[in-house]
């Protein structure tokens, strides 16, 4: 019966040089932006630097990649109504988004962080307080009125 | 991080020494590299390395001061010995210069 693992078998592995190492990786960290003198005559420890680099670069173009797919969606979406063949007169398609992912999500949290800082509320927060107070002493001033002015109608 | 360099000075002038792919190249090329890893030990490994080694900085340094800073460097270093360091040194290319994938790994010893 033959080893599924492959161990028995003669090996596939190519065992490289130095040399033939270097020479394959070359067009490797080239396609990631690193200059050719850089890579035989430079710093190599900036190599992991560019490495890492591209593979951010992949994930913003992927991102980018992916939020055109979103938009792209939500075109197709807004235009469904008017795109089915019994789709009946008049029918008008829903509007596309006003503005980009996101944008509104950023403008409300600026316009929040603008309007109060810490002071201003603190000081909100001191009048709420001082406004409950009042309504509290007003309306046990009106208990105790009345109160008073029943007792006060008994002992008579 | 920065690549690792041997560093001295020698007749009031700085020397730092460093390998680079181009220069691992090189030695490859002439053979010294795969007589090292196959366990082989020629007499003039050590000097030949660190005649190398001014390839990447000091490339205009002739043969001839190479070889006579060769000889006036101390053997004992509190880092290992010269071969040693030249050796780490060029490991570390290898090592830097090898794509990694992204999976963590560890070791676990019992």
């Amino acid at each position: 019966m033959e080893d599924e693992s492959g161990l028995d078998s003669p090996s596939n592995v190519k065992l490289l040089t130095f040399a033939e190492m270097a020479d394959e990786l070359c067009p490797y960290y080239m396609s990631m932006g690193v200059p050719y003198n850089e890579y035989w005559h430079g710093d190599y420890t900036q190599l992991k630097f560019y490495t890492e680099a591209y593979r951010l670069q992949l994930e913003h173009e992927n991102y980018s990649a992916w939020l055109q797919g979103a938009y792209v969606y939500e075109a197709v979406c807004a235009v469904s109504p008017i795109l089915h063949a019994f789709a009946k007169s008049g029918t008008r398609p829903l509007p596309y988004l006003k503005e980009a992912y996101g944008m509104k999500a950023d403008k409300t949290n600026a316009g929040a962080t603008e309007a109060k800082t810490e002071k201003e509320i603190q000081e909100i927060q001191a009048l709420n307080a001082s406004a409950k107070f009042a309504s509290f002493m007003t309306q046990w001033n009106k208990r105790f009125e009345s109160e008073g002015g029943g007792a006060s109608g008994t002992d008579d | 991080m920065t690549q690792t360099t041997m560093d001295f000075e020698y007749n009031g002038k700085e020397y730092s020494l460093a390998y680079t792919i181009n220069v691992l190249k090189r030695l490859d090329k002439s053979g010294l590299l795969a007589a090292i890893a196959n366990g082989e030990r020629p007499l003039t490994m050590t000097e030949d390395l660190f005649a190398a080694a001014f390839e990447a900085n000091h490339s205009n340094v002739s043969n001839r001061i190479r070889e006579e800073i060769f000889r006036e460097l101390e053997d004992v270093s509190e880092d290992g010995s010269l071969l040693e360091c030249l050796l780490e040194m060029i490991n570390e290319v290898r090592e830097e210069m090898s794509p990694k994938g992204n999976a963590k790994w560890r070791m676990s010893r019992g």
